[in-house]
């Protein structure tokens, strides 16, 4: 249990027994035994967080449920679902003399069509893991003779701190920092799914998109699809809780948005975030791993923030995309298969030798079956 | 910008996507940026919070 500032004396007690109240073994044997008294049908649920998928696989979940509850990852990682175009584009980027390239860092590990972000770096490149987008500004502020690019992925959790550092350089006037934006939204890759035909009875929702969105955005899911949805937190008892809700859901044939992680998802979200997001970007199409081009999902920098876009002022030529052969990174993320029916996973692909993006990051699916198993080990 | 204690490190965040942060509120920290101040009996889910997210993770 780590305390943050200020550890006040006399509740330190409170939080602990809080924090073990999410991991406590009676209550988890106690949904258990709900989930097995309640669901008859066969019912198949899909976590789209990368923080889930980890969640899910290290506290052993799949192994503790009844065969007839199926979880399948889907596009929740935000690392895997960047498509292999923009890594190449991010690669001849770095390629450019005047240019310092900033990333998180499991992205310089996803290999490209012929090359990698890490290989450019040991090549000479200057490509530097940040923290944060604001990292990058103040790399930006200390290099004024560079231009310093930032690859924004993610989804709405993390679009908006991208959007906070573009306004932030622009009142800085800080004009040698630009976004690589490859920044997504949720809910039209869940729909996608559903357009797909793949059989999904209801989505563990993502807590930490839902914090800043609200859990108005998953509505059009069970209206339009009844595909139902419970935003979930992130502890044993919170997945559990969760699964016991949609089994519920099914049961009584009533598809619906819930929130089971209330402690920190509001039904409106963080209106000022985006609200902020709003301002930086606008919404247009974009391709995912896996998926193709889905209408309206991704988010690109409106025109008058242009300054700060990297498409709009760095012209690079990007490599003709060569996708791996064997990979099945793209059937992963759709739920469509399991890592362990890749015939690369554990031999040509593991965490070491990451021949998909589902390898590479600690979030993805193939990444979390190889550390954990699925659920059979603990 | 704001001083916040992350796992008993110091980290500089930016407080300019939450409205009315005080010093002594817990915080969710992502990536740099608070993303929503925690009432007291929330804290320990934002230990949890930032256990499931790796200074990397988006």
């Amino acid at each position: 249990m780590n305390h943050p500032i200020p550890p006040e004396a006399g509740n330190s007690m409170t939080k602990m027994l809080t924090t073990q109240t999410y991991r406590d073994k009676k209550k988890i044997g106690e949904i258990l035994e709900m989930i097995r008294k309640r669901s008859s049908k066969k019912i198949r649920l899909m976590e789209v967080c990368g923080g889930h998928t980890m969640a899910i696989h290290k506290f052993g979940i799949p192994g503790l449920l009844p065969k007839n509850v199926i979880l399948k990852s889907g596009p929740g990682c935000p690392v895997c679902v960047s498509d292999q175009k923009f890594i190449d584009r991010a690669i001849a980027i770095a390629r450019k003399e005047d240019v310092i390239l900033t990333t998180f860092g499991d992205l310089i590990r996803v290999p490209g069509s012929t090359s990698s972000l890490e290989k450019e770096r040991a090549k000479g490149c200057d490509i530097r893991i940040v923290y944060s987008s604001l990292d990058a500004l103040k790399i930006a502020r200390q290099n004024p003779e560079k231009r310093v690019v930032f690859l924004g992925i993610g989804f709405e959790t993390t679009a908006p701190t991208s959007a906070a550092t573009i306004l932030k350089a622009s009142k800085s006037k800080i004009d040698n920092f630009c976004l690589l934006s490859a920044h997504k939204i949720m809910p039209p890759a869940m729909e996608a799914l559903a357009f797909d035909g793949i059989r999904i009875d209801g989505f563990i929702g993502p807590g930490h998109v839902s914090t800043i969105t609200g859990s108005g955005i998953y509505q059009i899911l069970a209206d339009n699809h009844g595909i139902g949805c419970v935003i979930s937190g992130f502890e044993p008892v919170d997945i559990l809780q969760s699964i016991l809700m949609l089994i519920n859901q099914k049961e009584q044939g009533e598809p619906k948005v819930e929130i089971e992680y209330s402690r920190a998802v509001k039904p409106k979200g963080n209106e000022k975030a985006q609200r902020i997001m709003e301002e930086v970007f606008y919404l247009s199409d974009d391709c995912w791993r896996g998926f193709g081009d889905i209408p309206m999902s991704g988010l690109k920098i409106r025109k008058k923030y242009a300054r700060w876009d990297a498409e709009k002022v760095l012209h690079v030529t990007v490599e003709k995309t060569r996708y791996k052969k064997g990979c099945i990174c793209g059937e992963v993320l759709k739920g469509k298969k399991s890592p362990t029916e890749c015939r690369l996973f554990k031999s040509a692909c593991t965490p070491a030798t990451p021949i998909g993006a589902c390898m590479v990051s600690s979030e993805g699916a193939c990444h979390a079956h190889y550390l954990y198993g699925n659920g059979k080990l603990l | 910008m704001a001083e916040v204690s992350v796992n008993g490190v110091r980290l500089e965040v930016s407080l300019q996507l939450v409205d009315k942060a005080k010093p002594g509120d817990y915080v969710l920290v992502h990536t740099g940026y608070a993303l929503q101040i925690l009432s007291d009996e929330d804290v320990t889910l934002a230990n949890k919070f930032m256990e499931h997210e790796s200074p990397n993770s988006t």
